[in-house]
């Protein structure tokens, strides 16, 4: 038996294994660094974005707790909104002052993200109780309800502060009277969504929550059912105005009452007013955590 | 008698059957490789993002780009923008400026193109399916250049609303050191780079 052809095809093709060996483990290995340095890159993309502070909680909107609503979310608004959600989320956020602790009359919350603007209600009445109209009339743009937020709430805000809020376009065609005992999803898409009416808006600065913002705050769970206030940051037990009119009416508009449920009540009737508004894109983050003792701070 | 046995059949269908699929391996990811090196060089080179990113700041301070998000995406998931977009600036800011100063921008970083995207359009015009509105995925990219469609198709993060994209144009470094902006396709030695940032 001849045995030296065999040693040394072995030997040859040991030595060309070997070698084929190495050069898989370079290759893999360059195809590693290549991961490597497009995550470094994609990397340095956020991370120089954390001082904006919408940019701020898109980037870690799933530790900071926000829900983001895109096609994945059943029942979402499909705006690819970011919102909180929940009982009592950390979404504080002091406006209007730089004194710590920050005052109650400067402290908002944040409702979520809005293609990079913050949306921020107020955290509490902004003035005692008042009626939506002194006319009976529930047309927002010649209401007294936008002439005292655009007014008065707005000139209580002072400079550099007032700059900061953004003009925002705010839909106020409004929805029919059947929407008192329905899910949030069904209340969106007329309100704000495919099926809004599209040509009744109004370019301001200062707002009410839409039945939907307020909704929407609720633990996602919640969103298929009706809309009780469980489970809900926004319900602060204390009957508030919404945006949203009755469009069934000329003079009945649909409010929050104490209980959390959603109603309609006459525009004479007295409830309490939270002024909301968005802020503009440009707003930086100057820290905080969120919590209500140390809400989010705003760099001016 | 000697045994003359060669290499029978079976053993030789084996060697060539591992050869072939760890040579074919070895090619797949050695293209692959050239490809993301030239991507990594010309795409979100950290440079030009560093650009971007104080662009980027300069148009949420200072310009009206939250209205053109607003306004501009009608009929396009793409829109130009630059010193003389329409309502690029409020009056205030036109007083104050600012076109100047973005103009200066666009000599200073040698910027050939800026542009806004809407990020729906990462999802809804695939090369599968041009999604609910397929003549607005044509609009979108009937007047850019290969390249930049290229690069538009190699974006795949979805978690802003908007994007930034900025197209530069550079020569070389000559033997001074010095790069000066030039027009794709015009000028000879004249490299494109893409950067882009959520907005």
């Amino acid at each position: 038996m001849n045995n030296k052809g065999f040693i040394s095809t072995t030997i040859v093709y040991s030595f060309f294994l070997v070698f084929l060996l190495i050069l898989l483990y370079i290759v893999s290995d360059l195809v590693n660094n290549r991961i490597l340095i497009n995550a470094l890159d994609d990397e340095i993309k956020n991370e120089i974005s954390d001082d904006n502070f919408g940019r701020y909680l898109t980037i870690n909107a799933d530790d900071l707790g926000l829900v983001k609503h895109d096609s994945t979310l059943p029942n979402g608004s499909l705006d690819n909104s970011l919102r909180y959600v929940g009982s009592n989320p950390n979404n504080y956020i002091c406006f209007g002052s730089e004194v710590s602790p920050c005052p109650s009359e400067n402290l908002y919350r944040i409702i979520g993200v809005f293609n990079n603007q913050l949306k921020i209600i107020k955290n509490t009445a902004y003035g005692s109780n008042r009626n939506f109209d002194s006319l009976n009339s529930n047309y927002y743009v010649s209401s007294d309800m936008h002439e005292y937020l655009n007014t008065v709430f707005l000139n209580s805000i002072l400079s550099p502060w007032n700059e900061l809020i953004a003009t925002h376009v705010w839909y106020v065609g409004g929805i029919d009277n059947t929407f008192t005992n329905s899910n949030v999803y069904d209340i969106y898409t007329y309100e704000l969504g495919s099926e809004k009416k599209a040509s009744v808006y109004i370019n301001a600065k200062i707002g009410l929550m839409h039945i939907s913002d307020y909704g929407y705050a609720a633990s996602t769970n919640y969103y298929a059912s009706n809309i009780t206030g469980a489970a809900n940051w926004l319900n602060n037990n204390q009957s508030t105005w919404f945006m949203t009119r009755n469009s069934s009416s000329n003079d009945t508009q649909y409010y929050l009452t104490n209980t959390g449920t959603i109603n309609i009540v006459s525009v004479s009737s007295s409830n309490q007013v939270r002024p909301t508004f968005y802020l503009n894109s440009s707003v930086k983050i100057a820290g905080g955590t969120g919590t209500s003792s140390d809400p989010y701070r705003i760099e001016v | 008698m000697k045994n003359k046995r060669g290499f029978v059949f079976v053993e030789t269908i084996i060697t060539v059957v591992v050869l072939t699929t760890s040579l074919l391996y070895l090619y797949n990811s050695y293209s692959s490789i050239i490809n993301s090196e030239e991507e990594r060089l010309y795409y979100d080179n950290p440079a030009y993002i560093y650009k971007t990113n104080y662009i980027r700041d300069f148009l949420e301070s200072n310009s009206n780009i939250d209205s053109i998000k607003n306004f501009a995406f009608a009929n396009s998931y793409i829109v130009t923008i630059g010193p003389a977009f329409d309502n690029m600036f409020t009056p205030e800011q036109t007083a104050s400026g600012m076109v100047t100063s973005l103009e200066n921008i666009f000599n200073s970083f040698n910027i050939n193109q800026m542009l806004l995207l809407d990020s729906s359009m990462l999802k809804e015009c695939t090369n599968s399916s041009n999604g609910p509105d397929p003549l607005k995925c044509d609009i979108s990219t009937e007047n850019l250049s290969y390249s930049l469609n290229q690069y538009i198709k190699s974006i795949n993060d979805t978690t802003y609303s908007y994007y930034l994209i900025i197209e530069y144009s550079e020569t070389n470094a000559t033997e001074s050191g010095r790069i000066s902006k030039c027009t794709p396709g015009i000028n000879t030695n004249c490299n494109t780079y893409y950067a882009s940032l959520g907005l």
